[in-house]
């Protein structure tokens, strides 16, 4: 009998997508999924085989969000470079009707806040959720006190289970380039801690790295899905992964009390993952 | 005072001297720097600074009476005029820069290029000048430059309410300390209580 069951389970797990696709995801139905992008806007070659990477992954893992840590857009940010460094280079996810949700840069005008394909709603910060999960998107270019006070009130009211935030400048990075924005850490980090908080998303260094948990809060910095700096991480204490030898981005899946991540590299390969649990408060 | 200390003093070390530590100190243990940085900000920004400008106004007022390197007042219109195209000169650069290094979020702090920094500059022109015409000079158009960037930022970027009225309350201040002049009152911290809370209201 039980050859029987592991025959099945065998079975099972050779014709999920996830396997199929050789995903580094489970891949649940009803899951939340969303991809994240960060320092993506170039217009240049890379960006665009991100871009293709993010669509070839979509074709077995079904998200259908793709959250941007800022820096959507470098250099001129005319009507023609929202084609060419945006509209062109995901058309395909966003013809499938992927949304973005995106963060404000440092290299981002504020006007493109209203861009009606960023979803901002003509914000600097706000908020949404997807059944379980809150996203709080802030802008760390300019941390006002309306804002803190934003914030704090935001995380106070949020009744889902999970809490995610994400903006530009990481609060922790080992990135030579830029490394940790210690001054908005000091900032934000009591109301994350305080709220509960349970990962943060940034970008800024064109690296990607995963942090080890800092006062119970998972840190990621995913900041190469169109630049790169070759061989930026400097490896410290609180480096739990990284990967600067290409251009990357991110995957995520939430079902419950488990979120699986996994980076993946311009070239499709996995360069990280793992899963993080969370106990449920009801 | 110690000689080390007097020797700081007369020397305007202490404002360098803070800066170094304060880098240090920022680069090394950010953390406690920026929380302590954040726990003075009012007594050092709101408290400190009005200090600071009342001594350094006092300099400017006493150059611009009768007697002064700054009277009659078309002598302190030069500054003043000087401060204007400095402004002007500095805003341009600033734009060029935030357009040539491609960080458009900065375009939005233009206002802060007609910011000098008085105490810096101060310290430098006394060190440099000693006790010559030149300094206040330099604190007039100093001064004039951050006066034009106040205005710009409270008009373009208000962080907080702007009550213009509330210069009202200037009136009863200078009528206190023109009272306490002619009454014989000698300077002290009474006196500045009474001249200085109005002001700093307002």
């Amino acid at each position: 009998m039980s050859r029987v069951f592991a025959t099945l389970f065998l079975v099972a797990t050779l014709v999920h997508p996830a396997a199929l696709a050789g995903l580094p995801l489970p891949n649940r139905p009803e899951s939340v999924k969303f991809a994240v992008i960060g320092d993506n806007g170039t217009g240049d070659p890379p960006e665009y085989e991100v871009a293709t990477q993010m669509a070839t992954m979509r074709a077995a893992f079904r998200f259908d969000m793709v959250i941007m840590l800022g820096d959507n857009m470098y250099g001129r940010q005319q009507p023609e470079d929202f084609v060419r460094k945006f509209a062109r280079p995901y058309a395909p996810l966003l013809d499938a009707g992927v949304r973005f949700y995106a963060a404000l840069g440092n290299h981002d005008e504020q006007t493109n806040r209203s861009y009606e394909p960023f979803n901002m709603g003509n914000q600097r910060y706000y908020t949404y959720a997807r059944t379980n999960v809150r996203f709080f998107v802030l802008d760390s270019n300019y941390l006002d006190p309306t804002q803190l006070a934003w914030i704090d009130g935001a995380l106070n009211g949020a009744k889902e289970e999970w809490k995610i935030c994400y903006f530009h400048h990481p609060l922790y990075s080992d990135g030579r380039r830029h490394g940790s924005e210690v001054e908005l850490r000091v900032q934000l980090e009591p109301l994350f801690v305080k709220y509960r908080v349970d990962v943060v998303f940034s970008g800024h260094d064109h690296i990607y790295e995963r942090l080890t948990p800092q006062k119970g809060i998972q840190y990621f910095v995913s900041g190469s899905a169109g630049q790169l700096r070759k061989g930026d991480v400097n490896r410290s204490a609180m480096t739990a992964a990284s990967f600067d030898q290409d251009r990357s981005f991110m995957l995520v899946e939430i079902a419950g009390a488990e979120l699986s991540f996994a980076a993946i590299s311009r070239t499709g390969q996995t360069v990280d993952r793992g899963v993080i649990h969370k106990e449920l408060t009801r | 005072m110690t000689r080390l200390a007097r020797f700081v003093v007369d020397h305007f070390l202490a404002l360098p001297l803070g800066v170094l530590v304060a880098l240090v100190w920022a680069n090394t243990r950010g953390e406690s720097y920026f929380r302590l940085a954040g726990a003075l900000a009012f007594v050092v920004n709101n408290v400190g600074m009005a200090f600071a400008f009342a001594f350094l106004m006092q300099e400017v007022v006493e150059a611009m009476l009768p007697g002064g390197t700054l009277h009659p007042w078309r002598r302190a219109i030069l500054p003043v005029v000087a401060a204007a195209g400095g402004t002007l000169g500095a805003v341009s650069v600033y734009a060029l820069y935030v357009r040539f290094a491609d960080e458009p979020v900065l375009a939005l702090g233009w206002p802060i290029a007609c910011a000098v920094d008085i105490a810096v500059g101060f310290a430098l022109a006394r060190k440099i000048f000693r006790r010559h015409a030149a300094v206040t000079f330099l604190l007039l158009l100093i001064i004039a430059s951050d006066a034009i960037g106040l205005v710009l930022v409270s008009q373009r970027y208000p962080v907080a309410e702007v009550h213009p009225a509330a210069l009202a309350l200037l009136v009863p201040a200078i009528g206190a300390a023109a009272f306490l002049r002619r009454s014989g009152v000698r300077p002290s911290l009474p006196t500045c209580w009474i001249g200085g809370t109005l002001p700093w209201l307002a």
